[in-house]
């Protein structure tokens, strides 16, 4: 299953996440969906550069976070691979991130004066894009 | 082989009453993309022409390439390639004609390079430069620069007056050449759309001065916009590391850079209701740095203006 | 730099070729429809004034736009030592001038000797190989102009005028001369053609060369113009009139003579016991003047023509030849029989003059041939010539002969001589002889009246007051056969003060010697005063004490004013001692350059200007 898929996100400038940010967020998000599945190989950096009009090393930085935080692998002259999602973070990481992540959201919605279940309603279409994984 | 390609030393250089550079003192190191930014006047074009030996200082000392800038030798010069918004080229010739030339003198040249670019701008070498538009002798401009092949590139405002394509076209010729050493490129330019893609490091230059220099992530994850209500008596102009101060149908919005933590239970301490924040992108927080009231060091406050 | 040498050529083509063609036809019809190339030094300056003109254009079009900043940076951040760029732009610009002016002149010049058209002497080819020396010293003048940063950079391109006053000396001397200039010039614009583009003030001998012309060129016209301005307010301020003139000074003698009036005026002033007699019998249509106008001979291969040599006799036109020495007719059918050459002894003598030959014509029937030592009378119709006289040594002819009744009068370096007229079997017979007291130089002019016993002559000196000599004087004799006697003399009040008179003197005695040089080294055709082998009468005229202490007062002046000048400046103390020696030495040139080329830290230096959109 080792084929190179294309990884279809999208860069916007003038956005408040730096563009490393929007590029692994975008490619983590296609890994949780499903859209590059394991063992896909990423695009070359100079190929994803190229693609998103962005200069190779801000790529060659997101893949070194992705790589670091295990969500691809590298292998010798073949390129990046998808890995198998385990999860790499301590409990208390994971605790502490999402901590941060609802903090963040709660800090951006509470002045659309949503009620909270519509808010978690809206929470909950949105997971519902994602297969859970719940891995231990 | 030293690792900074540029230093300069409380740099000055005048113009009659005028200082084009004040005490500037920088250090860019080797390898990547280094954006200057700063608006027209600035003092870029006059740092650049100063590092490349066309002007003298007024006071204090430029080094490129590890050699003074005011005694550049012929070899130095074949290791620095620029390119300006003019895109210089003798009108009375014919492309394949200026290449020649360009290619007997620099011993380094890459021709697969050089062609590499000029295909991709659609430029043949037997047109006459005086019949290329305006993006074609960009592309030419910037094709005889990185056949060049050199250690470094300096670009002045090169996509100035392009039209999309022609810009687009640049810029991958810039980032995504395979062949030839890894030149360090200076980009100078005021347009953030680019800078946001293509810049390694930043160099925010204003009044002649090194206003700030990182890296764009870093800045960006130090300016942050924040909102809130005060009642009127507060003074909010004197906070340590305001950039910019906006009043907007009552609410003040405060542009902060280095913003402590707890900063949202200071501003309540001071009366301040509504609090609230967010990232800012990257040419937000670039024209947050640029002041056009008097000058002032980092995390001091600028001014306030209000709507 | 082959390849910029080509590139250069390349952009000026067309225009080349269109100049070369353009003056080829001009040039061709000018030598063969007129007398250019017998023609006197100033309309020959015109016409060179032309090329020299045209090539500052070319100089102004190629720097005013590779002076821009985007322009400059690209021609000269390139990996070639900028010797070579400039040799290679420079080059370009001499092979340019050779084929536009040069090329076209000397093929002009082969036609029209070719028609037999005018005379054409080795000495025209040379002078077209000089006019391309003028054109490069143009374009490197206007080269300066355009990229030096400094003020006044404008002023080197009177230098080209400044050479051409050399040009009544031999066109083969003067190559020197003309290849020194073009090798200090192009080493001044050498030095500012450097990315900064001005002389670094870390390397003085830079500064130094490119100083030079600068200097030379200050001096001139501060010369020039305080004379000009000087003249004009002597003339506003009334003092040309005679009621104003200067009692006892040159002017009023000079109206004086005008008015026929001065031998009686000096007659009175004698203490001698027969002038009251001789005031009776001196009446105004007595006094006859004679001034020394041949104040210069034509030089052999000089390469301009002090004056017109043109001889109109026996239905033809003659040219004196420098080549062969003797006059050429310009009738085509004559071309290489004997009759076309005139010689000392007229039509058919082969010999040729010993002095390259002068004619003036003296009615319809006769001319007088001059060269220096020998006066000829020739006569119009039967193209035959007397030798009226001869001088030796070094007493040369200074006047035209002036012919009254049964005198003919001559001025010579030497003496003024009354001969009988006319000559009686051969040469002239003296009747009289009066050495001259003063240099022929200083001789302003001569008058003379008949007596009841013999002659009186007046002598006025002062012609050279107004540069700077002294003790000039006005002397009367009285002369009887060989009995002279002077009868009154005295010494001419100056009309203007030491200031002026010492101008170039006072102004930098270094480099009014340094302008001298040229003068006194190279034979230009002059009458020398007597015991002068050399045109050096004013280089060693003795400067009165007044200009002496003023000169020494404003080299101490220049030289504190330099140290004022720099003593905030960044520079080395080496670079400041050098100027301040410059102005000790050299005095107000120096420091005026100084003040041009250095400039202030906190004076105006224009920011550069964004060039345009196309390169031209």
């Amino acid at each position: 299953m080792s084929e190179r898929v294309p990884v279809l996100i999208s860069i916007a400038t003038g956005d408040p996440r730096p563009i490393v940010r929007q590029i692994v967020d975008g490619i983590r998000r296609q890994i949780i969906s499903g859209d590059l599945p394991v063992g896909a190989i990423l695009p070359s950096v100079r190929g994803l550069a190229q693609q998103l009009s962005v200069n190779p090393n801000t790529v060659a930085k997101a893949y070194n976070e992705l790589s670091a935080e295990g969500w691809v692998d590298a292998r010798q002259g073949l390129g990046l691979f998808v890995a198998l999602q385990r999860q790499r973070l301590s409990d208390a990481e994971r605790a502490r991130r999402l901590h941060e992540a609802v903090h963040h959201f709660v800090g951006e919605v509470i002045a659309l004066n949503y009620s909270a279940a519509d808010v978690l309603k809206a929470i909950d279409a949105e997971l519902q894009q994602f297969p859970t994984k719940k891995i231990k | 082989m030293n690792s900074y390609v540029i230093e300069t030393e409380n740099l000055n250089l005048r113009y009659g009453q005028k200082m084009a550079l004040d005490n500037l003192s920088l250090k860019i190191c080797r390898g990547g993309v280094h954006a200057f930014i700063g608006a027209n006047g600035a003092g870029k074009s006059s740092l650049f022409r100063l590092l490349l030996g066309f002007e003298t200082p007024s006071g204090g000392s430029a080094r490129i390439l590890d050699q003074d800038c005011t005694a550049l030798t012929p070899e130095v010069r074949a290791r620095i390639g620029f390119v300006n918004e003019e895109h210089t080229l003798p009108a009375w010739m014919r492309v394949d004609e200026v290449t020649r030339m360009q290619r007997n003198q620099y011993a380094g040249w890459k021709q697969v390079r050089y062609e590499e670019v000029l295909r991709n701008f659609n430029v043949q070498p037997s047109q006459k430069v005086r019949e290329l538009s305006r993006g074609e002798r960009a592309g030419v401009s910037l094709a005889l620069a990185l056949g060049q092949n050199p250690e470094l590139l300096v670009l002045d405002e090169p996509t100035l007056g392009l039209d999309m394509v022609a810009k687009r076209t640049l810029l991958e010729s810039l980032m995504y050449s395979d062949e030839g050493q890894d030149s360090t490129i200076i980009y100078c330019s005021h347009q953030m759309e680019e800078i946001e893609r293509i810049a390694d490091h930043l160099v925010i230059i204003e009044r002649g001065r090194l206003r700030h220099m990182s890296e764009p992530d870093e800045l960006c994850s130090r300016v942050r916009m924040w909102a809130a209500e005060f009642p009127p008596e507060v003074d909010t102009g004197k906070l340590p590391g305001l950039l910019e101060l906006q009043q907007i149908d009552g609410i003040s919005h405060l542009l902060m850079l280095d913003s402590p933590a707890g900063f949202d239970a200071q501003l309540g301490g001071m009366g301040a209701r509504n609090i609230t924040s967010s990232p800012v992108s990257l040419g937000r927080a670039v024209s947050g740095m640029l002041a056009t009231g008097h000058i002032s060091r980092e995390d001091q406050p600028l001014r306030s203006h209000h709507a | 730099m082959l390849d910029l040498f080509i590139a250069e050529l390349r952009r000026y083509r067309i225009a080349a070729l269109l100049f070369a063609a353009a003056s080829f036809v001009i040039d061709f019809l000018v030598f063969r429809t007129s007398n250019f190339l017998d023609a006197e030094y100033a309309v020959q300056g015109a016409g060179l004034a032309v090329f020299v003109l045209a090539s500052m254009a070319l100089a102004v079009f190629q720097f005013g736009s590779y002076k821009q900043p985007a322009r400059w940076l690209w021609l000269l951040h390139r990996p070639l030592p900028r010797l070579q760029i400039f040799l290679a732009l420079h080059l370009a610009s001499v092979v340019l001038i050779i084929l536009a002016a040069g090329i076209p002149m000397e093929l002009a010049l082969l036609a029209t000797k070719a028609g037999n058209a005018a005379v054409v002497d080795t000495r025209h080819y040379l002078g077209a190989m000089h006019v391309v020396l003028f054109c490069i010293l143009g374009w490197q003048a206007g080269s300066y102009a355009m990229l030096a940063r400094h003020r006044g950079a404008f002023i080197v391109l009177i230098l080209p005028l400044m050479l051409s006053s050399l040009y009544l000396a031999s066109a083969y001397v003067l190559l020197l001369p003309a290849l020194l200039c073009l090798l200090l010039m192009g080493g001044a614009l050498f030095t500012v053609f450097r990315p900064e583009r001005c002389s670094s003030a870390r390397q003085p001998f830079s500064v130094a060369f490119a100083a030079i012309p600068m200097m030379l060129c200050l001096y001139v016209i501060m010369n020039w113009g305080f004379m000009i301005v000087f003249n004009v307010a002597f003339t506003a301020a009334g003092m040309m009139n005679p009621a104003n003139h200067v009692p006892g000074g040159f002017l009023g003698a000079l109206t004086a003579s005008g008015e026929r009036r001065l031998i009686a005026g000096e007659l009175a002033k004698s203490d001698d016991p027969r002038a009251q007699a001789w005031r009776d019998q001196v009446k105004p249509d007595n006094e006859r003047r004679f001034t020394p106008e041949m104040r210069r001979f034509p030089l052999r291969d000089q390469a301009g023509n002090a004056d017109y040599s043109m001889l109109n006799a026996g239905n033809d036109y003659w040219v004196f030849s420098h080549d062969r020495m003797h006059y050429v007719a310009l009738n085509e059918k004559l071309n290489s029989s004997k009759e076309s050459i005139l010689g000392p002894r007229g039509v058919g003598d082969v010999t040729p003059f010993s002095r390259a030959a002068v004619s003036v014509s003296r009615s319809k029937t006769e001319a007088y041939i001059f060269t220096p030592q020998s006066l000829i009378l020739l006569d119009r119709k039967t193209l035959v010539a007397q030798q009226l006289v001869t001088f030796a040594g070094d007493e040369m002819i200074a006047s035209l002969p002036e012919v009254e009744g049964d005198s003919l009068s001559l001025i010579t370096n030497r003496r003024f001589v009354e001969y009988a007229w006319p000559a009686v079997g051969g040469m002239l017979q003296e009747r009289f002889s009066i050495p001259l007291a003063g240099p022929l130089t200083d001789l302003a002019l001569v008058q003379s009246a008949i007596v009841a016993d013999g002659h009186l002559v007046t002598f006025i000196f002062g012609q050279n007051q107004e540069y700077g000599a002294t003790n000039s004087q006005i002397i009367t004799v009285h002369v009887q056969g060989d009995k002279i006697t002077t009868i009154h003399q005295r010494t001419v009040v100056p009309d203007a003060g030491f200031l002026y008179t010492q101008r170039e003197f006072w102004m930098s005695p270094a480099v009014f010697a340094l302008l001298q040089m040229p003068r006194v080294m190279f034979d230009s055709g002059k009458v020398l005063d007597a015991g002068f082998t050399t045109d050096s009468m004013k280089l060693m005229l003795p400067r009165p004490l007044s200009a002496r202490i003023l000169a020494l007062i404003v080299l101490l002046a220049s030289a504190a004013a330099a140290g004022l000048w720099l003593r905030r400046e960044n520079a080395s103390p080496r670079y400041k001692v050098a100027w301040i020696a410059a102005c000790l030495i050299i005095g107000l040139p120096a420091l005026f350059a100084l003040v041009a080329l250095h400039g202030r830290q906190s004076a105006k230096r224009t920011a550069s200007t964004v060039g345009a959109l196309q390169p031209a």
